[in-house]
């Protein structure tokens, strides 16, 4: 493929692209040149993803054309992107289970001898040479998906770089990495765009977005709101064109916290899972699990949930112990846990959000043993209008909305259960600036009902906007317990590193 | 929980590998040790010879259904592609083809028929198990009608020789021919990307599709490679039986079904492994084997059958823990 300096490598004009009740895309233009990392920055929802995925022929633009190197091309399925050198790597990891590293590292492109014989031990050894050249560390061998998320991510990462494709796109490729990682991935992408790949970089992180990109393109509800030049604009006014309000800065309030013990866990853990957790939470408190990845904090939320039964230490809630053997048991103890992963672990995406937030709590909603439509849609509007959440429907499907709406939809489910204490993991995943700020302010509000929360998150600047105090953990044990004015954030670091 | 065993290199394959199911194995040669000592005929090489027969069909069933299973769907016309194929195979041998015309055609109408289920499957986007319900219940239909409901007697010797006739070292032919199926197949699944796109598709469809795999052509050429399978099954069927009904091997998706989930394929797709389905197939042949030399009657062999098969899946959730 011959490229010219001054040609557009990908051009996209008058892209629509709607869903049921909602138009994702209206009416933009994107391009993107010879070599440049070029950024798509937009709150969720804003049509970024659909976009992206319209580029790689997973969805189909109902109007508008593209161009790759000035000629127009028509993409009925990623068979077609990929044959004219795009590769795609999607906000959610998508691998194939049951294979291993090497195994999709290589997906569709095996080695073969004779055309016929797939050479397993030569991809073996291509994989590790490419993870290396990530300097990642990873056993080639291992079934994919017994990794860890990070893990899993770096694969589909080294997936779509060893294809040598002149085109490449980033769906917050770096939502599970840690620091580390986060260096060596951006300082291959500028490698890349340095020999000519055209990048498309999707984040939410605002620092990553300006150190990387020359050029960011700004979206808000479907539309395009600006393409910009490095240096040529400012983070607050990046946030005003993607929220299109000033953002407040929040501080904490002084918030009197009540001194009756809620949660209290003593002894608790799990072989090879966590070792001796001891914690308590008060009434109306935050408390933070502040670690990296690894460091034990979803082990701990699982136990404390009955998810992974505790092989030692006992709970107890309003200092009466408890059994808690499995979900249900927490459930009925009034806890509940927004987990890491919605999409697969907090809702059924072919339900609407009427049917999520009832889930499993269908005795609310029951008349006569039958399941009362008007109850059920009451329960749901209530929650829309207290949450915020953005839908033309109680009736949509949940599928259908942005991450952040559709962790308010999980939210919605366990407030609905009456809960006293709320376990979140890593609740803002994925979810762009100004539908964070919804959330923590919302997380404000249940603390001041009254309701205790555990927030597990690993970046410190969440923790400290929400939390009172925070426990640091790192390989699997809690190293301290501390007020989160009582400490520095150098201090925590270091205890978590 | 996985075992190594000593390797031996037989063009690339190792057999070590090959017998990864310790579990399942362990069970087998239980059942063997109890049988020879509950019968003084089973352990004796008429016996074993029988046994090859009895599973040979089985085995080639069960690596078709293996590789549609583990692609995430399922087959259910496996009985009607058996009964069909006799059928077709019978009417042109008495019209006067000859033996290897009849065969092709037979096979190729099999192929057909597990194109046209992975057609509707992919294209359609309908359900697997539907799909081949629907299939299963149109072929059961057409063999009754091209056979006017009546069976087919009669076949040439040099057909029967495909069903009963030995081979080298006194084994029957039957079982050579599961041999080679075994042997291609373990090929094809493990090392070629029929096998490898498979796995992806079953293990996640959208996985496979954002990497480029075509899901409608691998998923006929899935099920058109099972159906193939089967008609291969078919010829072994009729051969032994001497005989082409519209109504053979009824009800036999269950044992094929059985067999490959013994041998450790997973339900969801994803995985599959030929050695558990054979080692499945070998430990439903011998126990209907077993239970038969003892008198135990139908009724009872097919409880125990259920039972054990139970059982074994079972002692399979709990090893995944």
């Amino acid at each position: 493929m011959s490229i010219t300096e001054n040609n557009s490598l990908l051009s996209m004009r008058n892209i629509v692209k709607s869903y049921p009740g909602v138009i994702a895309v209206n009416d933009v233009d994107f391009d993107l040149r010879h070599g440049e990392i070029h950024g798509l920055i937009g709150a969720n929802g804003a049509g970024k993803s659909t976009l992206v995925k319209i580029m790689y022929g997973v969805e189909k633009q109902e109007q508008g054309e593209i161009l790759i190197n000035g000629n127009k091309v028509d993409f009925r399925n990623p068979i077609d992107a990929i044959s004219t050198g795009i590769s795609y790597v999607p906000q959610d990891v998508t691998l194939a289970p049951t294979l291993n590293v090497a195994q999709n590292i290589f997906l569709n492109r095996e080695y073969v001898a004779g055309g016929v014989y797939i050479k397993d031990k030569l991809m073996e050894r291509e994989a590790k040479k490419i993870l290396d050249g990530l300097s990642v560390d990873i056993d080639v061998k291992a079934r994919v998906d017994r990794l860890k998320v990070s893990d899993k991510q770096m694969v589909a990462i080294a997936n779509a770089i060893s294809r040598n494709s002149p085109i490449m796109i980033f769906d917050e490729p770096t939502a599970s990495l840690n620091e580390n990682e986060i260096i060596h991935l951006f300082s291959t992408i500028v490698n890349l765009s340095k020999s000519g790949v055209g990048i498309v970089f999707i984040s939410h992180r605002l620092d990553e977005i300006f150190q990387l990109c020359d050029r960011t393109t700004i979206m808000r509800d479907g539309e395009k709101k600006g393409t910009f030049s490095r240096g040529e604009i400012d983070k607050e006014t990046v946030i005003n064109l993607m929220i299109g309000r000033d953002l407040e800065t929040k501080t904490q309030d002084n918030v009197v916290i009540r001194e009756k013990p809620m949660l209290t866990i003593e002894n608790l853990s799990v072989s090879n899972a966590f070792s001796d957790a001891n914690l308590t939470v008060n009434e109306g408190e935050i408390l933070g699990l502040f670690g990296q990845v690894g460091s034990g904090r979803t082990e701990l939320l699982q136990m404390i949930f009955g998810a992974v039964k505790a092989d030692e230490g006992k709970i107890s809630i309003n200092s009466n112990e408890v059994k808690i053997n499995s979900p249900i048991d927490a459930i009925k103890n009034n806890i509940g846990f927004v987990t890491e992963e919605r999409k697969t672990q907090g809702l059924i995406l072919l339900l609407n959000i009427e049917d999520n937030i009832s889930l499993g709590n269908w005795k609310k909603v029951e008349k006569l043993f039958l399941i009362n439509k008007t109850l059920k849609n009451r329960t749901a509007q209530n929650f829309i209008k207290n949450l915020q959440i953005v839908t033309t429907s109680s009736k949509q499907l949940v599928n259908n909305l942005s991450g952040g709406n559709q962790q308010k939809v999980v939210l919605a489910r366990w407030l609905n259960h009456n809960i006293k204490v709320l376990l979140l993991d890593e609740p803002t995943k994925g979810i762009d600036v100004g539908a964070k700020e919804q959330l923590y302010d919302l997380f404000d509000e249940l603390s001041k009902e009254g309701i205790s929360i555990i927030l597990a998150a690993s970046e410190l600047a969440e923790i400290k906007r929400c939390c009172h105090r925070v426990a640091i953990l790192k390989d699997k044990k809690i190293q301290k317990i501390v007020s989160l004015e009582k400490i520095s954030d150098k201090e925590i670091l270091s205890l978590a590193m | 929980m996985t075992e190594k065993t000593k390797t031996i290199n037989i063009t690339g394959m190792k057999i070590g590998t090959f017998f990864k199911e310790k579990g399942l194995i362990a069970a087998f040669i239980l059942m063997c040790a109890l049988f020879s000592f509950l019968s003084p005929v089973f352990l004796s090489v008429s016996n074993f010879l029988n046994i090859a027969l009895q599973s040979a069909a089985l085995i080639i069933m069960g690596i078709g259904m293996s590789l549609t299973i583990a692609s995430g769907g399922i087959d259910l016309s496996v009985g009607a592609v058996i009964a069909l194929t006799g059928i077709i195979m019978g009417l042109m041998l008495t019209a006067g083809f000859n033996l290897v015309v009849s065969i092709l055609v037979g096979l190729l109408c099999g192929v057909l028929v597990g194109a046209i289920n992975g057609f509707i499957i992919s294209k359609f986007k309908v359900t697997p198990f539907i799909a081949t319900l629907a299939t299963y219940t149109m072929l059961r239909a057409i063999a009754l009608i091209i056979s006017d409901g009546r069976p087919i007697y009669g076949f040439p010797v040099d057909f029967r020789f495909l069903g009963s006739g030995k081979l080298f070292f006194n084994l029957p032919t039957a079982f050579f021919i599961a041999l080679a199926c075994i042997i291609i197949f373990y090929f094809v699944i493990e090392h070629t990307r029929i096998g490898r796109n498979a796995l992806a598709i079953g293990g996640n469809k959208e996985a496979a599709r954002l990497s480029g795999i075509n899901l409608v052509i691998n998923t006929i050429t899935f099920y058109a490679l099972a159906a193939l399978l089967y008609s291969i099954a078919g010829i072994i069927y009729t051969a032994r039986l001497n005989a082409a009904e519209p109504i053979a091997a009824m009800g036999v998706e269950l044992e094929v079904i059985a067999a490959t989930v013994l041998g450790g394929t997973r339900m969801e797709g994803g995985y599959t492994k030929i050695s558990g389905t054979v080692t499945g197939a070998l430990v439903l042949a011998v126990l209907r084997n077993g239970l038969t030399l003892l008198g135990v009657q139908s009724y009872y062999q097919q409880l125990t059958i259920g039972v054990v098969i139970v059982l074994a899946v079972l002692a399979n959730q709990i090893r995944k823990k």
